[in-house]
């Protein structure tokens, strides 16, 4: 792998669209944990291939190439969010808000919806990608202890929603 | 530990649940594609010019390419007449020889490993087993200890001058793959003040190497062999830059060589400023634009020469000779001043592409590579006294690294415990 970032960062695009193919699902699943469209997601996604192979010559550690492209689609991500928060906002201000509906039928998709919206790419950084707390913290831009909190109350709802559902 | 410990039922139910691929959407699919389809049009464009489609301000930019410097056109080949300024004699035996002159002069010569050998990307203790160098002896420049070059005139045999640049070779560190070197670059100008990055160069450099018999190898960019394309450390002030070079390649190996003649051609910062130039994709008629960002270099060549001949790298082999019932296994594992690496066994036909080694540390935690070579681990700051080598396909490689590496054990197709103590 470090080989083909070495390639990638002398310019060679074979070698770094082989890497966006090796951390395409890993990208999907963050960029879902920010939107519900696959409209957003493609675009997220789409700018984050562009920006990382226009910088990729900035990349200052080959092996944390993977955590520096997350950042990236992370900020794509936040900002194409933030473009729309004033609907998002309104969306929230709904009771149970966060059930979105999600294209197709899929336990990771199920799971999200289970989550509120902000916690969701944390619940995929955290058991999808196995990032530590605090590295998602400086991810997100949030303390470390929000990210544990918000980690514990996700869990909570998912082992009540389990619950309601073992007992139905 | 910024891990959460506690693990129930639960946890297993969403790891599960995000293991699980997202379905396949057309739309997705399209975007990536496109974005893919633009970077190939990139790769045939002259400039090697890179677009963005920027949706979030809803307007097309293309910018350089990246940001190491490429080789300009006609560029100056090492000529006979810089062969004076390689004439500098460094002898590097395993003796710590140190310079109060020198020091006294240039307050970080002999101290700029311990300084940032932490910082950079290559970390290790290479203050503690850096060569200081050592002055020339009277006779070796007719009693005076002058650096005479083209371009301007040094005090020290182990400063070369060129163009207003006094680069000064402070230490030199060796391992039995790699060189690494601590500079002192000191301006007669201001170094840009709006450069990109703060805390390296890039530089160009050719590192002829001599073997016993007196036959030279030639590592440089222009053959695709480069053995250093940066230095990576600070700016003290305005007019003085102290970094490291790592010297090194796939397959390098010092004891194949007895010396050599390091000429750093030029050192090259890449500027925030640029200039808009509009044209077309290869292929596509809609007109682009993007920042053709300014470059500041510093013309060279500085040169310098390394004697290794006397050199004894410590290097400790660990036979294992152990394979599992596919034939797969570890033959020995290798463990130098900086690093630790195994030498995996194959059956026949297995490819060694295929398949990668990890090592990890008495403590339970996967050694990192050190610099660029995959397979080739860092030991600094590491507890190697007993390691376990995983050996693992590509794929699950692939899957196992990183925040991922706790699944290493068991996907290994093999896996051995070795003592490296004794």
């Amino acid at each position: 792998m470090e080989l083909l970032v070495k390639r990638a960062m002398n310019g060679d695009g074979e070698s770094f669209i082989q890497l966006m193919e090796t951390y395409r699902e890993s990208m999907l699943k963050v960029a879902w944990g920010f939107f519900s469209n696959q409209e957003d997601v493609a675009d997220a996604m789409q700018q984050t291939i562009l920006n990382a192979y226009e910088h990729i010559g900035e990349l200052k550690k080959i092996n944390y190439f993977k955590t520096w492209l997350i950042r990236i689609l992370i900020n794509n991500c936040t900002q194409l969010y933030n473009s729309q928060k004033p609907m998002a906002d309104q969306e929230e201000a709904t009771d149970q808000s966060y059930f979105d509906t999600y294209p197709g039928e899929n336990s990771f998709f199920d799971l999200l919806s289970l989550l509120e919206r902000k916690d969701r790419v944390i619940f995929q950084l955290y058991f999808g990608e196995e990032y530590t707390t605090r590295e998602i913290g400086e991810f997100l831009g949030i303390k470390e202890s929000t990210v544990r909190s918000r980690i514990h109350r996700g869990k909570e709802q998912i082992r009540k929603q389990i619950q309601r559902e073992e007992w139905a | 530990m910024d891990r959460l410990q506690h693990t129930d039922r639960t946890d297993d139910i969403i790891r599960n649940c995000m293991a699980s691929n997202v379905p396949e959407s057309k739309i997705v699919n399209r975007k990536i594609e496109q974005a893919y389809k633009q970077i190939r049009s990139m790769q045939s464009m002259p400039a090697a010019a890179k677009t963005t489609t920027d949706k979030m301000s809803g307007k097309n930019t293309i910018r350089r390419a990246s940001a190491k410097p490429r080789r300009t056109s006609g560029k100056k080949t090492l000529s006979a007449k810089y062969a004076a300024a390689a004439a500098l004699f460094l002898s590097t035996a395993l003796i710590f020889v140190k310079n109060p002159a020198l020091a006294a002069q240039i307050p970080f010569i002999g101290h700029i490993f311990k300084s940032l050998e932490q910082k950079v990307s290559y970390p290790g203790d290479y203050s503690e087993n850096s060569v200081t160098l050592p002055a020339l002896p009277a006779e070796t420049t007719g009693g005076q200890e002058v650096q005479q070059t083209e371009q301007g005139t040094a005090s020290t045999p182990w400063q070369a001058v060129a163009g207003g640049m006094t680069v000064t070779l402070s230490e030199v560190s060796y391992d039995s793959n790699a060189i690494y070197l601590a500079l002192l670059i000191e301006n007669e100008n201001e170094f840009a003040n709006n450069a990109q990055s703060s805390d390296m160069m890039y530089l160009e450099c050719q590192a002829d190497m001599y073997r016993a018999d007196k036959t030279k190898e030639t590592f440089c960019n222009e053959s695709g062999n480069g053995l250093a394309y940066m230095t990576e450390g600070t700016f003290t002030d305005s007019h003085t830059f102290k970094g490291l070079v790592q010297l090194t390649g796939s397959g390098f190996s010092l004891s194949d060589y007895t010396g050599c003649d390091i000429t750093f051609l030029n050192f090259v910062q890449e500027l925030t400023s640029g200039t808009k130039v509009t044209g077309t994709l290869a292929g596509e008629t809609e007109t682009i634009s993007y920042i053709e960002y300014d470059r500041k270099t510093y013309e060279g060549p500085w040169v310098f020469h390394l004697d290794f001949s006397d050199l004894q790298t410590t290097k400790q082999e660990v036979p294992v000779n152990q394979t599992n019932d596919q034939g797969f296994g570890i033959e020995k594992l290798v463990k130098t001043n900086y690093e630790l690496y195994a030498v995996p066994i194959f059956p026949a036909g297995a490819q060694p592409g295929d398949y990668v080694v990890t090592i990890w540390d008495s403590d339970g935690n996967p050694l990192e590579s050190h610099g660029d070579n995959l397979e080739i681990r860092s030991i600094y700051g590491r507890d190697v006294s007993s390691v376990t080598v995983y050996l693992l396909k590509w794929d699950d490689f692939v899957e196992c690294k990183g925040n991922n590496s706790y699944r290493q054990p068991e996907r290994a197709i093999f896996q051995a415990t070795v003592d490296l103590a004794r």
